[in-house]
C-alpha cells in the first residue's frame, strides 16, 4: 500500500514544515532573523532543529493487554558554533519569544569566539529530488487501536500454540511518527518525517523447575500492517525457538577458539569492534585504536564493512541526517582496507572532510554527533553449512543480546543469547553464557570465512548517553581465535 | 546569561507551583470521567559545560518539563505524556489517556496505591541545593579539573572533562486529595584521561557527583584520579584460562548490588523470571552479607519517601545475614505477590552493603586473595536473569603473593551469580558510593577466567 516511493525529499520538507513551524506562527524568515542571532559572538555556523513527534506503546502481560501508553514530544534545539566550541540551548516551547531566548542563552555562552576558525561551515549537498525512503505517513493513525490490541493478542496466541512448554508470553508494540525541520546559518534547510514500528516478543519456557527466556524483535520505518504477516511470524519464531533452546542449555566452555557467527543480529561485532571506532569525532580528538590507520589494512581480506543510511524502510535509516545532510552510502572497510569514516558537520569541517549524512541525535534536547545507521559486512560467497564444517571445535552463535566497546583501546565484548558447540563440522549441544571478547583492530584481521547470506536486523545504538535507532548486519561468518568467556 | 539563583535555581517554576499542575493534570482527568488518576509534572533545567584540551568545547542549557497522566478504569490503564505543560496540551494528555483505558482489556491488580500505602505524614529528606552557579562559573570549574589532570605531566592527554548544575521538581497528584513535591538538585563534575606508551593507548576517568555543590571532590582529587587510573592500565596483557578467586573493586562493587536489586524486582519475582525465585526468606547470599536501604539520607542521591505512586519508602534491610528480607515492589505486582509495595516505584533507594565479619581496608583484602584478580572496570556482558549465569568482559589487575602484579586486560569473568553471591568471603572497609549504592570491595571464593 506505501506509495512513498512516488514521494521526494522535497515533499517531506514541506510535510515537517507544514506539522512544525506553520502551528507556531514561524516562517523560513523568522527562523532567518533567529540564526542571525545565534551567529553573533563569533560563531562559524549555527542552526535550529525543529523536533515534534508521538510514540504509542502497548503491552501484553499474561494474555492482556491491560496498558498502553501515549506521548507527545516537541521542541527546538538552538546551536552556534565557533572552531571547536559549540554552545546549545533548547526549548519545549516552540514560539518565537522561547527561541530568542534559547538564541539568547547560547549567544552568552559562547565564551571567546574564534574568528581564526571562520571557514563558514562546509559544502553540504542537497538532492530535493531523491525519491523518499519510507512512507511520511503516520504509523499510529495506520491501525485502529482495536487491531493493535489484536495484533498483540496473536502474538499471545502463535507462542502458545507453537510449543506447549511455553509459559508466559510478553509482547510490546512501539510506534512512534517523528517531523523534523533543520534549518542551518549556511541558508540550508533540510526536513524529514520518520515513522518507527517495532514488536518486541518475550517468551518464558518451563520444563519441571527449569526456566528460560528468549527474545524476538522485529520492525523498521513501517507502517503497522507492514509487520503481518511475516515479521510478526519471524518474531514469535525467534523467541520461541531461543527459550526452548536455552531450556536445555549447559556451561559455555571459557578460552580462546574459532566461531561461527550466525547471519543477522550477530553483525553487532562489527558495529562494536570497528563501528563505533569510525566515528570522525574520535578521530579528530585521537580517542580511536583507529586513529592512525586509515589507509591502512585492519581487517581480513573479504571483510568489506559498509554504513548505509539510504536503505529502504530500514530502522537506521534517514532521508536526511538531524543536520539536514542527505544520508549515503558509505564505504568504511573496502576488502580489508580502512578507507572512511562517519561524519558530522562539526568534525567534517574541522578535519576538511564532507559531512557523510551521519550526524544523528536522539532529540531536540541533544547535540548531534556521528553516528552509524544500517551498519554491515558485504556478503562473501561461502555457504553457510561450509562454513559450519570446516570447524572441528568451537562455537556457533546465531543470537546476542549486546555489546559494547572501549574505543581507545579497542576492547570490546558481545554477548550470545543462543549459542551451540560445533563437534567435528557438525552443531551440537546448546550452551549459556557465551560473552565474547576480542581487540577490535585485531579480531576483523582473524575472519577467515564470510558467507553469502546477508541479513540485517535491527538494534539500538547508545553513545554518550544519547540512543538512537539503528540496524546491523553480516553474512554467516567465520572467526578464529575468539576469545569465548563461559565456565565450563 | 541569567543568574541562577534563589528560590527555584535554574528552574522556571516552583516545586509548589509543580504540584499545582500536577494537581490540575488529575483534576482535569477526573472531570473527564475518569474513575481514578495518577497523574505526575516535573520540570529538569541546568548547565552542563565540557571542556577539552583546555578550551571549552560544549556549553549547554538544558531545561524540559513534562506532564504525565495515568488513568485506571477498573484495572485498566491508560498514560498519556507531554512536554508542553498549556492547558490544551495537559486537557489532550487526559483524553488521550482515558481513550486508551477504556479500550485494553483489564488486569485486576492494577489500580493506584490503597489508601493506607500512600506516604501522607512522612517528611521528605532534604535534597534541593541550587548551585547559583553561571555558565562561566561551571566553565571555569570544568578547566580547573582538566587542568589537575594535565598538570600530572608527560605522556597523558585529556580525553575531557566538564561540570554540570542541574535542578529538579516533581509532583504527584493521586486520586482527588493526595499531592506532594519535591524539589532537588545535583551537581557533577568529571575528568577522562588518556595515556600513551609504546603506541598502546588507554583511557579512564573519575567523577565526583553530590547534591551539593560544597560537596564535590576538589578539582585536583579528580584530575588526579583519573590520571592514576588511565597510567595504571598502560600495558595490560591477557591471562591465561584459569579458576581463581576474584576480587571486586569497590569502585564496580555495586553492579553485584545491581544484580541483586534486578531478581528481587517485582515483575521477575512475580513472574519467577528471577535467579532468586525463593522470595521473602531465602538464603541468597553469604551468611554475613547485609544489605541496608535508606530514604531518609540528607542529600542522599535517591533518598525520598514518595515514590512515583505516592507509597511511603521506610528505612529497611533487604538483606538480612545472607537472606532475604525485602523485595523491590511497586503496587501491581505487590498485589500480584499478595504483599505490600515497597516504595520503590522509581527504583530502590539508597543502598548499603556490609558484611557482619569486619571490614579489611583494599590491601589487606588484596593481602587475603593472595593470588587472583582485582577487576576494577566491567566493560560489558551479560547475566541471564533466570539462571544467573554471569559472563562479563573485565579488566583489572593480577595479584600474586597480595601483590600487584600487573594490569590486565582483554578476559571474562564468569560464574553463576546464586553461587558467587553465596561466595562472598568479605566486603572492605573502603566504601565507594556509585550512584546512590554503597559497597566496599568484595572478595568472592572463585569464578572462571577467560584469556588467552
Amino acid at each position: 500500500m506505501s506509495t512513498y516511493q512516488s514521494l521526494s525529499q522535497e515533499d517531506a520538507l514541506a510535510i515537517a514544515e507544514r506539522q512544525l513551524l506553520a502551528p507556531s506562527g514561524l516562517t523560513r524568515r523568522s527562523l532567518e532573523t533567529a540564526l542571525d542571532g545565534l551567529l553573533g559572538n563569533g560563531a562559524s555556523y549555527a542552526d535550529l532543529y525543529f523536533q515534534a513527534g508521538q510514540n504509542e506503546s502497548w503491552s501484553l502481560d499474561d494474555g492482556r493487554v491491560a496498558a498502553g501508553s501515549f506521548a507527545i514530544t516537541q521542541g527546538v534545539g538552538a546551536r552556534a558554533i565557533s572552531g571547536e566550541q559549540t554552545a546549545f540551548a533548547h526549548s519545549a516551547a516552540m514560539m518565537s519569544d522561547a527561541i530568542d531566548a534559547a538564541t539568547g542563552t547560547v549567544r552568552s555562552m559562547l565564551l571567546h569566539g574564534d574568528d581564526a576558525a571562520r571557514h563558514g561551515g562546509v559544502g553540504v549537498p542537497s538532492d530535493p529530488r531523491r525519491p523518499l525512503l519510507y512512507t511520511p505517513d503516520n504509523p499510529l493513525e495506520g491501525m485502529g487501536t482495536a487491531d493493535k490490541i489484536r495484533l498483540l493478542q496473536e502474538v499471545d496466541r502463535r507462542c502458545r500454540e507453537a510449543d506447549p512448554r511455553v509459559v508466559q508470553v510478553s509482547a510490546q508494540l512501539q510506534v512512534s511518527h517523528t517531523s523534523i525541520v533543520v534549518a542551518g546559518s549556511d541558508g540550508s534547510v533540510g526536513g524529514d518525517v520518520r515513522p518507527l514500528v517495532q514488536l518486541i516478543v518475550t517468551v518464558t519456557a518451563q520444563v519441571g523447575a527449569r526456566r528460560a527466556t528468549g527474545n524476538g524483535v522485529e520492525g523498521g520505518r513501517l507502517d503497522l500492517v507492514d509487520l503481518l504477516p511475516d515479521r510478526l511470524d519471524r518474531a514469535v519464531r525467534t523467541a520461541v525457538r531461543i527459550a526452548i533452546v536455552n531450556l536445555d542449555a549447559r556451561p559455555a566452555p571459557s578460552g580462546v577458539m574459532s566461531v561461527v557467527l550466525g547471519n543477522g543480529f550477530p553483525g553487532i561485532l562489527l558495529h562494536e569492534a570497528v563501528g563505533h571506532g569510525l566515528e570522525a569525532d574520535a578521530h579528530r580528538k585521537r580517542t580511536s585504536v583507529f586513529a592512525d590507520l586509515m589507509g591502512s589494512s585492519v581487517a581480513a581480506e573479504g571483510v568489506t564493512v559498509i554504513d548505509d543510511g539510504t536503505l529502504p524502510q530500514r530502522r537506521g535509516s534517514l532521508n536526511v541526517d538531524d543536520e539536514g545532510v542527505p544520508s549515503a552510502c558509505n564505504l568504511l572497510i573496502d576488502r580489508g582496507r580502512l578507507v572512511g569514516l562517519m561524519q558530522d558537520r562539526t568534525s567534517a569541517h574541522l578535519m576538511g572532510r564532507a559531512p557523510s549524512g551521519n550526524g544523528r541525535r536522539q532529540s531536540y534536547a541533544h547535540l548531534p554527533m556521528p553516528r552509524m545507521t544500517n551498519t554491515y559486512l558485504a556478503a562473501g560467497e561461502a555457504d553457510p553449512e561450509d562454513i559450519v564444517r570446516s570447524i572441528r571445535h568451537g562455537i556457533y552463535a546465531p543470537q546476542f543480546g549486546g555489546g559494547t566497546v572501549d574505543i581507545t583501546s579497542g576492547q570490546f565484548n558481545f554477548s550470545a543469547t543462543e549459542a551451540y558447540l560445533i563437534e567435528d563440522g557438525r552443531v551440537t549441544a546448546p550452551i549459556q553464557g557465551a560473552t565474547l571478547i576480542g581487540l577490535g583492530h585485531e579480531a576483523l584481521r582473524h575472519v577467515s570465512m564470510v558467507g553469502n547470506d546477508l541479513e540485517l536486523a535491527d538494534g539500538v545504538c547508545g553513545k554518550d548517553g544519547q540512543n538512537v535507532p539503528v540496524c546491523v548486519g553480516q553474512p554467516t561468518v567465520r572467526i578464529d581465535g575468539m576469545v569465548v568467556g563461559g565456565t565450563a | 546569561m541569567t543568574m541562577a539563583t534563589g528560590h527555584t535555581g535554574y528552574l522556571m517554576h516552583t516545586a509548589e507551583r509543580m504540584a499545582q499542575v500536577a494537581r490540575d493534570a488529575a483534576d482535569r482527568a477526573l472531570a473527564l470521567g475518569a474513575s481514578d488518576v495518577v497523574a505526575s509534572a516535573g520540570e529538569t533545567a541546568g548547565i552542563v559545560m565540557r571542556v577539552r584540551a583546555g578550551s571549552l568545547e560544549q556549553a549547554v542549557r538544558e531545561g524540559a518539563q513534562s506532564v504525565t497522566i495515568k488513568v485506571f478504569e477498573g484495572g485498566r490503564t491508560g498514560t498519556a505524556t507531554t512536554s508542553a505543560l498549556t492547558k490544551a496540551a495537559v486537557d489532550l494528555a487526559a483524553e488521550r489517556a482515558i481513550a486508551i483505558a477504556r479500550t485494553v482489556e483489564p488486569d485486576p491488580e492494577a489500580a493506584p496505591a490503597a489508601d493506607g500505602w500512600l506516604a501522607r505524614g512522612a517528611p521528605s529528606p532534604q535534597m534541593f541545593a541550587p548551585s547559583g552557579l553561571t555558565a562561566q562559573d561551571l566553565g571555569r570549574m570544568a578547566q580547573a579539573v582538566e587542568q589537575a589532570a594535565l598538570s600530572r605531566g608527560s605522556g597523558v592527554r585529556s580525553g575531557g572533562a566538564g561540570v554540570a548544575s542541574t535542578d529538579a521538581t516533581g509532583a504527584i497528584a493521586i486520586g482527588r486529595d493526595f499531592v506532594r513535591s519535591l524539589a532537588t538538585s545535583r551537581q557533577d563534575a568529571w575528568c577522562t584521561a588518556i595515556a600513551e606508551r609504546d603506541g598502546t593507548m588507554t583511557q579512564d576517568g573519575w567523577s565526583s557527583t553530590d547534591r551539593r555543590s560544597c560537596r564535590l571532590a576538589s578539582a585536583m582529587a579528580i584530575g588526579d584520579a583519573a590520571v592514576e587510573r588511565a597510567v595504571r592500565k598502560l600495558g595490560g596483557r591477557t591471562l591465561p584460562t584459569q579458576r581463581c578467586p576474584v576480587l571486586f573493586d569497590a569502585t564496580i562493587a555495586s553492579s553485584l548490588v545491581n544484580e541483586i536489586v534486578g531478581a528481587l524486582g517485582g515483575r521477575a519475582q512475580a513472574r519467577g523470571t528471577t535467579f532468586l525465585s525463593g522470595g521473602l526468606g531465602m538464603a541468597a547470599l553469604a551468611s554475613h552479607v547485609d544489605l541496608d536501604e535508606d530514604p531518609l539520607e540528607p542529600y542522599g542521591l535517591a533518598s525520598g519517601t514518595c515514590d512515583g505512586e505516592g507509597v511511603e519508602s521506610r528505612p529497611r534491610k533487604v538483606i538480612d545475614g545472607g537472606n532475604v528480607a525485602g523485595l523491590f515492589l511497586p503496587c501491581l505486582y505487590a498485589r500480584k505477590l499478595g504483599l505490600a509495595p515497597t516504595g520503590s516505584a522509581d527504583g530502590p533507594r539508597n543502598l548499603h552493603l556490609t558484611s557482619r565479619i569486619g571490614a579489611a581496608e583494599l590491601g589487606a583484602l588484596q593481602r587475603q586473595l593472595g593470588r587472583g584478580l582485582w577487576v576494577t572496570e566491567l566493560i560489558g556482558g551479560a547475566v541471564d536473569p533466570v539462571s544467573g549465569t554471569y559472563s562479563k568482559a573485565a579488566a583489572g589487575f593480577w595479584i600474586e603473593g597480595g601483590e600487584v602484579a600487573y594490569p590486565v586486560q582483554d578476559i571474562t569473568i564468569a560464574g553463576d551469580l546464586p553461587t558467587m553471591l553465596r561466595g562472598i568471603v568479605a566486603i572492605g572497609g573502603d566504601v565507594h558510593r556509585s550512584g546512590s549504592t554503597r559497597s566496599g570491595s568484595v572478595l568472592i571464593e572463585q569464578m572462571r577466567i577467560s584469556g588467552r
